[in-house]
C-alpha cells in the first residue's frame, strides 16, 4: 500500500449543499409528524407543507398526477408513518439468528456512541434499504424500455428496472441487483435479485441470495402508488417479510444534489469500526493548520 | 416545440423511431430532413463521446479566452497533470466532476426525455442529471456541480441553460477553472448518422474575457446499458478514478 495524490484543496468550507441534507436528515426523523398533518387534512397528499410544518416550493407548472394506471412519471415520496421510516422496516423483522445477532450487536454499538460502517455511510448504493424505503423524493422517469427511479437529494440513488422477459443467466453482483420489470395487469411488478450481500437493513446484512419483489399499483386518482414489498433471504429471514409502503404525488420538486464523497474528513472515520475492509475509506481530507489549506491524501493499492 | 404533455408512453413507438434514426445516413442532416419522424424522444438512449476532451478549446480552435488570474490558475493546474499531481481535481477522490466535465471523458451516459423532464444518467459513479422541461425558473439555492438546470426544445433542439455550478468543479480533465456565475448553454442536435451534437456556450465574466463556445459529439450505443459503477471500490483496485 503507498499513498500519493493531493494537497491544495480550497479551504474547508461548509459545504452548501450540506445544509438542505441536513434538513432531509431531521426531516426523515420526523416523518410520522407529517403523516399525521396529512391525515389530518384528508387529501391523502404529502406536500412539503404538512412535514413539519416547512414551507416547502410551490407546485410546479405541468405537475398534475396521471390517472393512466401504467404511467409513473412524475415525482413521488415516500408517506410518512406508513411501515416505518426511510432506510427502517418497522415493527419485528423475523431475523434468522446470525442476523438478530448483528443488528444486536450493532444496535449497541450505536448506543454506546461508536459507528459501524455501512454501505450507507461509506458512500456505497444501499440497495434494498432505499429500494424499500426512500430517503428524499423519488423521481420516476419511463419509457416503455424501463423505469428509472431516482432519489437525488439525500443519499443519492439511480435505479434502472427493465422490462425485460427474464433475468441475465448470471447478473453480474452490485449493490442495487439486477431489476427486471413486467406488468400484471395495471400492476408493476419488479423483481430484483443479483444482490452482493453488502447491503443491511435494520443493521443486519443481507446476503446474496436477497430477492425482492415489488407490487406497484396507482390509485384511480393518480396521487399514490400503493407498495408490497417481499423479501426472501433463508440467511437473514427465517420467512418471506412483506412490507407495504405507500409513495404519494408530489406537485414538482427542484432538484438537488447529494455528493457523499465530497468531503470524506478524517474526523468522521477516527472512531468508526470497519467490519469489512473494502469499506475503509482510500481518501481521507485532513484539516490544514492555521491558514494552512486542507488536503486530500488517497491511498493507492 | 414544447415537449411537456406532447409525448405519452410510446408502448413500442420509441424503438421504431429509433430504428429509424439509425438507418439514416449524412453527417450533419436533421432526422426531420431525412424523412424520420422526429420527437423529443428521439433523443432517448446511451451516448458515448466520439473523441474524449481532456483539454477543451473553442470551435475555432482557439483556447478559451481566460482572464489572467484564471489563465494562472489553469495554467498551474495543467502543470499539476502532466506532473502526475491531480489534486486540483476533486474526481480524483470520487466526488462529483460535474458538467461538462461528465460529458467530456469516455463513460457512457444514458439520456430519457419525459414530458417534465429530461433526465440524464451517467455511468461515471451513478450521477443522475435532471432538468426540468416545464418552463419553472428555478432560484439558484446554492452552487452545485450539476448546477441549476431548465430545459426547452427549440424545434428539433433541445437547449439547456445552467446556471450555479459549483467553482470547486473544474471544466475539463486539465483543470479549466470557473466561478460559480458560470452560464451554460447547450444545444443538442440529432444528426442523421447516430450522432448526438452538442454546442456548448459558456460565458463568465470572472473567468473569461467574453462568452465562448466548442462543440462535442456522441455515437449511440445500440443495445447499451447503463452499469452500476462505484469508483470508491475501482481506485481500491488501482483503476483510475476517472
Amino acid at each position: 500500500m503507498s499513498a500519493t495524490v493531493t494537497q491544495g484543496w480550497p479551504p474547508p468550507r461548509q459545504s452548501a449543499a450540506r445544509l438542505p441534507q441536513l434538513a432531509a436528515v431531521l426531516c426523515c426523523a420526523a416523518l410520522a409528524c407529517g403523516s399525521q398533518a396529512a391525515a389530518q387534512d384528508g387529501s391523502g397528499l404529502v406536500s412539503g407543507s404538512t412535514l413539519m410544518g416547512y414551507q416547502g416550493p410551490a407546485p410546479l407548472p405541468g405537475y398534475e398526477p396521471s390517472t393512466d394506471p401504467r404511467d409513473f412519471r412524475g415525482v413521488w415520496t415516500n408517506r410518512p408513518g406508513r411501515g416505518g421510516l426511510p432506510f427502517q422496516i418497522a415493527g419485528p423483522v423475523p431475523f434468522t439468528a446470525r442476523a438478530s445477532e448483528q443488528a444486536a450487536y450493532r444496535t449497541r454499538m450505536e448506543a454506546a456512541g461508536t459507528t459501524v460502517a455501512t454501505n450507507h455511510i461509506m458512500c456505497r448504493p444501499t440497495g434494498a434499504s432505499q429500494i424499500i424505503g426512500p430517503i428524499a423524493p423519488i423521481y420516476i422517469l419511463q419509457n416503455d424500455e424501463q423505469l428509472v427511479f431516482v432519489v437525488a437529494d439525500e443519499i443519492r440513488d439511480v435505479r434502472h428496472v427493465y422490462f425485460d422477459d427474464a433475468h441475465a443467466p448470471d447478473p453480474i453482483p452490485s449493490y442495487g441487483g439486477h431489476a427486471i420489470a413486467r406488468w400484471d395487469g395495471d400492476t408493476l411488478v419488479v423483481d430484483t435479485i443479483g444482490f452482493n450481500g453488502t447491503g443491511d437493513l435494520n443493521k443486519a446484512v443481507y446476503s446474496d441470495e436477497l430477492r425482492v419483489v415489488q407490487r406497484f399499483t396507482k390509485s384511480a386518482d393518480g396521487t399514490t402508488l400503493s407498495i408490497r414489498t417481499t423479501l426472501t433471504d433463508p440467511a437473514t429471514f427465517t420467512e418471506p417479510l412483506v412490507v407495504e409502503r405507500e409513495w404519494v404525488w408530489l406537485a414538482g420538486r427542484q432538484p438537488l444534489e447529494f455528493d457523499c464523497e465530497e468531503n470524506p474528513r478524517e474526523d468522521n472515520f477516527a472512531d468508526m469500526i470497519f467490519e469489512a475492509e473494502y469499506l475503509r475509506p482510500m481518501c481521507v481530507q485532513h484539516e490544514g493548520e492555521g491558514d494552512a489549506l486542507s488536503y486530500v491524501i488517497c491511498e493507492r493499492p | 416545440m414544447s415537449a411537456a404533455g406532447a409525448m405519452p408512453l410510446c408502448r413500442g413507438g420509441c424503438a421504431a423511431t429509433v430504428a429509424a434514426l439509425l438507418a439514416l445516413g449524412g453527417a450533419g442532416t436533421s432526422a426531420a430532413q431525412e424523412g424520420a419522424s422526429w420527437s423529443p424522444e428521439s433523443f432517448n438512449g446511451v451516448w458515448l463521446i466520439e473523441e474524449e476532451v481532456l483539454e477543451l478549446r473553442a470551435s475555432d480552435g482557439s483556447a478559451p479566452p481566460l482572464l489572467p488570474e484564471a489563465a494562472r490558475i489553469h495554467e498551474a493546474n495543467r502543470k499539476a497533470y502532466r506532473a502526475g499531481d491531480t489534486s486540483f481535481d476533486r474526481a480524483t477522490w470520487c466526488a462529483s466532476p460535474g458538467i461538462p466535465r461528465l460529458q467530456l471523458v469516455a463513460h457512457p451516459f444514458e439520456i430519457i426525455v419525459n414530458p417534465l423532464m429530461v433526465g440524464f444518467f451517467y455511468e461515471w459513479n451513478r450521477w443522475a442529471r435532471l432538468v426540468e422541461l416545464t418552463g419553472a425558473n428555478f432560484e439558484v439555492l446554492y452552487p452545485m456541480s450539476f448546477g441549476t438546470a431548465s430545459g426547452r426544445f427549440e424545434g428539433e433542439a433541445l437547449v439547456i441553460e445552467t446556471r450555479g455550478l459549483m467553482s470547486a468543479t473544474v471544466l475539463d480533465s486539465m483543470g479549466l477553472p470557473h466561478s460559480d456565475e458560470l452560464v451554460m448553454t447547450e444545444t443538442y442536435r440529432l444528426r442523421g448518422d447516430g450522432v448526438l451534437e452538442n454546442r456548448i456556450r459558456f460565458e463568465d465574466a470572472d473567468t473569461f474575457t467574453g462568452p465562448w463556445e466548442t462543440v462535442v459529439t456522441y455515437r449511440r450505443q445500440p443495445g447499451a446499458r447503463i452499469r452500476e459503477d462505484v469508483c470508491l471500490d475501482r481506485i481500491r483496485q488501482g483503476q483510475p478514478a476517472i
